[in-house]
């Protein structure tokens, strides 16, 4: 009997609370839809004449396409590299037992907690002329996600039977094959995992950007809506529409591939 | 043993990759984003002279108005092989790029600012290239506002600053009778007529902090005006919190807060909402400066001193304009740059759009009715007094944001004036000035 | 003998040298730093031992910028750890709709921070949806600058990161609880136990490490703050808003270093000492399947 009003009662207090939840997405979405006014009249939530020039007009400053392919180029390498690096790493680190290889998990664990040091940071990367470069944004980015790729990699193969290596050795197979032709595929799900996670981070981010790159030229997306803001705030309308282009690459991955998202999430929790 | 030894072998590896990268980071400067330079055109093959060598020119600017783009355009249209890179950066953020990039050293080859800023917090000498002998500075209707250690690093765009003070819309004052107030008595007593007649007096932009600066800045300009207290507080002598006119001028903003002669959100507000608020006729005055963003209404305003003492002068402050980067590869070529740009018909171009008070003798602006009555009133008359931003010996800008705490209730006017104290010291301290 | 043919040290050195050179070096270089007066009006640099961290204790300011930091910190892992571990069991018991409403409460989190910033910037405006809604139903009283007044500032930016971060800590929840076995909560039913008992005495613990990930999660995430002030009110109105981050960011760009990295330092100790408490703390709670 309890269950019969709990179920209803339960999916009506969720919805109430998604509703609120979703508030600001919903008036964001409507609001690309508007004319400038009525975009900056906080009064309505419904559009009453629906604009669908919007979304051109900010596609047309060359700013945004120009951000877009530094947003995709810092993404895709950084994530390539951490997935490289960790990968052959976490294998060491997994299977190895010296001292040498616990001393060099454990720097990389700490890693985890400690929070990135700015300031010394721009110092080394001026000393390497490295600052202000693509090349020096995406090393640091790298840097601060090794550590959660190494322990995610790591945990992942710890649950790989030692058995496989070691017969594949014993049928005389190098370090590198083995690690290619049989570590690496089945790696598939903490790649996926891995690469989802920090496309969302890298992608979305905006401090190191902020710290790293002084170029107007070299600005992420999130850094162009950042410094364009101010000059759009009288036309909400175009704002909103910015901040849905610049959202949609990764909202769309997510909607898409959600179930790999999540459960590469879960199981990530779980077993580390 | 094993351990000792990978453990030098990785330091060892260590030290040969870090200098490899760095040996190949620096002797490899290509960087993979070309910013939004235009293509340069051809040029003509048939030529017997050798073509120059292709330029780029960066130059970093704040705002965004659109002659920075329709002038070096034409410049490269008569010099192709000169080419910009160009970058306007939103107002409220150039003042931290300009920082950071002046810290790292990766200046572009031009950099446009203000001369106050750059001779407090820039070491001119060690930054930039001394332009005292160009061309053009014998043209130059106002140059001693330009000299820094009686030398000249920039090209201004004006031949004196802006006016700061209270805008005012003339309609309404028109419509209610009201008069310039030249006392601050006089000030409550207009603020009070507003009121009563459903107009809000003050519409402030707080949440930037060079506006929230303004109404201190204007004051503290008249207080100091023919004393020396700039020298002694300059020369830790004096402090701010020990001079009254300082502390009076606060608590006279903080007065208009609480008779509610101001809007309440004006935390929330920034320069680039006050134009087009003002314009809609809800308020009569803000604290701002003959810039003030009110398209084609500009003619309804018009600028008075803040009335902080009586019968003030109009507070003008520094000029912006045009600096050379000292490790710039292109200087010649800036310099002709700098030099095209001071010609007539060229910096004509930035005048339609902009209008300030021509920096050259030779060339003529037209003003609009705001500016015009400021050059009328105050200007022609010489009742102009120097900016205080320009006449204390460090960086202010943390005294923009003391402003703002007060403005939200978290320091009184004396605390404001004392914390001010400490960071002057400090700034001080760390610049190593003469008496600290 | 076959490891080390078979797991070369080599294969570390690549992700060890980036990781040392950009990660581990600056941070031992930053607790150097932090004891000299290294800034960006001279080239010398003076060893100058405690005289930053006098400095910071005696500035009000700057105090204040460390209590928001920690009341942000402890606000939102409370605030996303508790509302997402109630989505978490609403979403796992037999409702329909689950994939919406996982997509719902977890979309935010892929969201940038500007955007969820600007967002918020017009909702919380003083103007804004919320304070009309407030006013709407007849709550006027409640309507405030949220944005603005002092003693509210730090809690609606820790409202909007919550708002923003607890799908994700939901979704750990939820992973949590479906490890755990039917027969539990069967069992446990049929020795007569009502919902809260089987949830705090059987769930509870055997979630544990979910949970011990999420709190530390969010504390760190928390200390590390910056993005979300930088971006709703840059630290404003002047300082009430300011955290360790936000200030350092703002030190960086005075060209006071030495203090700035100083501050970096503090936050350093904070999160790892809160961590290592933490984590032993929820090591010995853990309950094994």
């Amino acid at each position: 009997m309890r269950k019969r009003i709990g179920k209803p009662l339960l999916e009506l207090a969720l919805a109430v609370a998604a509703f609120f939840y979703f508030f600001p997405v919903l008036m964001m979405i409507l609001g690309s839809f508007k004319s400038s006014m009525e975009a900056s009249a906080f009064d309505r939530l419904w559009p009453e004449v629906w604009e669908f020039g919007n979304f051109r007009q900010v596609l047309s400053g060359e700013r945004i396409l120009q951000s877009l392919r530094n947003s995709v180029i810092i993404s895709s390498f950084s994530i390539a590299l951490t997935l490289v690096l960790a990968a052959v790493a976490s294998f060491v680190t997994a299977r190895r037992q010296s001292r040498f290889v616990s001393g060099v998990y454990f720097l990389f664990i700490a890693g985890l907690v400690a929070p990135l040091m700015y300031i010394p940071t721009i110092k080394t990367l001026q000393f390497l002329s490295l600052m202000n470069t693509f090349t020096g944004l995406i090393l640091v980015v790298v840097a601060t996600n090794l550590p959660f790729a190494v322990f995610l990699f790591t945990g992942f193969i710890k649950g790989i039977p030692r058995e496989l290596d070691e017969s594949a050795f014993v049928d005389g197979f190098g370090t590198m094959r083995i690690f290619w032709s049989i570590i690496l595929p089945l790696l598939a799900p903490v790649i996926a995992t891995q690469s989802i996670l920090m496309l969302v981070g890298v992608w979305n981010d905006l401090s190191m950007p902020l710290f790293f790159l002084n170029d107007s030229g070299k600005w992420t997306l999130p850094m162009l809506v950042y410094n364009f803001i101010s000059q759009y705030v009288r036309n909400w309308n175009l704002v909103y529409a910015f901040l849905i282009l610049v959202s949609l690459p990764v909202v769309a991955l997510f909607i898409a591939g959600q179930k790999h998202f999540v459960s590469g999430l879960m199981s990530g929790a779980v077993k580390g | 043993m094993n351990f000792r030894l990978q453990k030098s072998a990785l330091a060892l590896l260590t030290c040969f990759v870090l200098l490899f990268l760095s040996a190949c980071a620096s002797g490899n400067k290509a960087e993979p984003s070309a910013s939004g330079s235009q293509p340069a055109s051809e040029t003509p093959s048939a030529s017997k002279e050798t073509a120059p060598e292709k330029v780029t020119l960066s130059i970093m600017v704040g705002g965004n108005n659109k002659f920075y783009e329709t002038i070096t355009k034409e410049y490269t249209n008569r010099n192709p092989h000169v080419t910009f890179d160009l970058q306007t950066v939103d107002g409220s953020q150039y003042d931290t790029l300009l920082r950071t990039r002046i810290a790292t050293k990766n200046l572009p080859d031009i950099v446009g600012h203000n001369v106050s800023d750059m001779a407090r917090r820039y070491n001119p000498t060690d930054n930039f290239v001394d332009l005292s002998g160009e061309p053009w500075v014998g043209r130059l209707v106002n140059p001693d506002i330009l000299k820094i250690d009686d030398k000249i690093y920039n090209l201004p765009f004006a031949a004196s600053g802006s006016a700061l003070g209270i805008v005012y819309n003339k309609k309404i004052f028109a419509d209610l009778n009201l008069s310039v107030p030249r006392t601050f008595e006089e000030l409550l007593q207009v603020c009070e007529t507003l009121k009563t007649n459903g107009i809000t007096p003050f519409y402030l932009g707080n949440k930037d902090g060079w506006v929230a600066q303004i109404w201190g800045l204007t004051t503290f300009s008249e207080v100091v005006k023919n004393t020396d207290i700039m020298d002694k507080i300059n020369a830790n002598q004096l402090k701010h919190a020990d001079v009254p006119g300082f502390e009076e001028a606060l608590g006279q903003i903080m007065q208009l807060f609480e008779k509610g002669y101001v809007n309440e959100d004006h935390l929330s507000v920034g320069f680039d909402g006050l134009g087009g608020a003002m314009n809609s006729g809800k308020a009569a005055m803000t604290v701002l400066g003959d810039f003030i963003d009110a398209g084609e209404q500009v003619g309804d305003y018009g600028i008075f001193a803040t009335p902080g003492v009586d019968n003030p002068d109009l507070t003008v402050g520094t000029v912006t304009g045009w600096f050379i980067s000292k490790n710039s590869k292109n200087i010649e070529e800036a310099k002709k740059f700098l030099d095209f740009w001071s010609q007539p018909d060229i910096i004509g171009i930035q005048y339609a759009e902009d209008p300030r008070f021509s920096a050259f003798k030779d060339v003529q602006v037209s003003f609009n009715p705001l500016m015009q009555a400021e050059y009328d009133e105050y200007i022609s008359q010489g009742k102009v007094v120097r900016q205080y931003n320009d006449l204390i010996a460090v960086d202010t800008s943390e005294l923009f944001r003391l402003y703002q705490d007060m403005f939200g209730k978290g320091k009184t006017p004396k605390q404001v004036l004392e914390a001010w104290d400490e960071k002057v010291a400090e700034l001080a301290k760390a610049a190593e000035l003469p008496g600290w | 003998m076959n490891a080390r043919r078979l797991y070369p040290h080599f294969f570390l050195y690549p992700a060890l040298l980036i990781y040392l050179a950009l990660f581990i070096f600056p941070t031992l270089f930053s607790f150097i730093y932090s004891f000299t007066d290294w800034n960006a009006y001279r080239d010398t640099i003076r060893f100058t031992g405690l005289d930053n961290f006098v400095k910071i204790a005696k500035n009000a300011d700057l105090m204040l910028s460390i209590g928001n930091t920690v009341l942000f910190a402890v606000v939102t892992s409370i605030g996303k750890n508790v509302l997402g571990m109630l989505l978490a069991v609403a979403l796992c018991s037999r409702i329909g709709f689950k994939r919406l409403f996982r997509t719902v409460f977890f979309l935010p989190t892929v969201l940038s921070f500007i955007v969820v910033g600007v967002l918020f910037t017009a909702l919380l405006h003083p103007d804004g949806f919320l304070n009309q809604f407030l006013g709407f139903i007849g709550l006027e009283g409640l309507r405030q600058e949220w944005l603005v007044d002092r003693s509210v500032v730090m809690y609606t930016v820790s409202f909007v990161d919550v708002w923003k971060g607890t799908g994700f800590h939901m979704i750990i929840f939820m992973a949590g609880l479906l490890a755990i076995p039917r027969d539990y909560g069967e069992a446990a039913q049929i020795d007569g136990a009502n919902p809260l008992q089987e949830f705090f005495r059987i769930k509870l613990p055997l979630m544990m490490q979910a949970v011990s990930v999420n709190v530390v999660l969010s504390l760190i995430a928390g200390f590390k703050v910056f993005e979300q002030v930088f971006v709703l009110t840059n630290g404003g109105p002047g300082y009430a808003s300011s955290v360790l981050n936000s200030i350092a960011f703002q030190m960086f760009g005075d060209g006071r270093w030495g203090l700035g990295t100083a501050m970096n330092l503090i936050l350093f100790l904070l999160i790892t000492s809160f961590s290592i408490l933490l984590l032993t703390y929820f090591k010995r709670k853990e309950v094994d399947i």
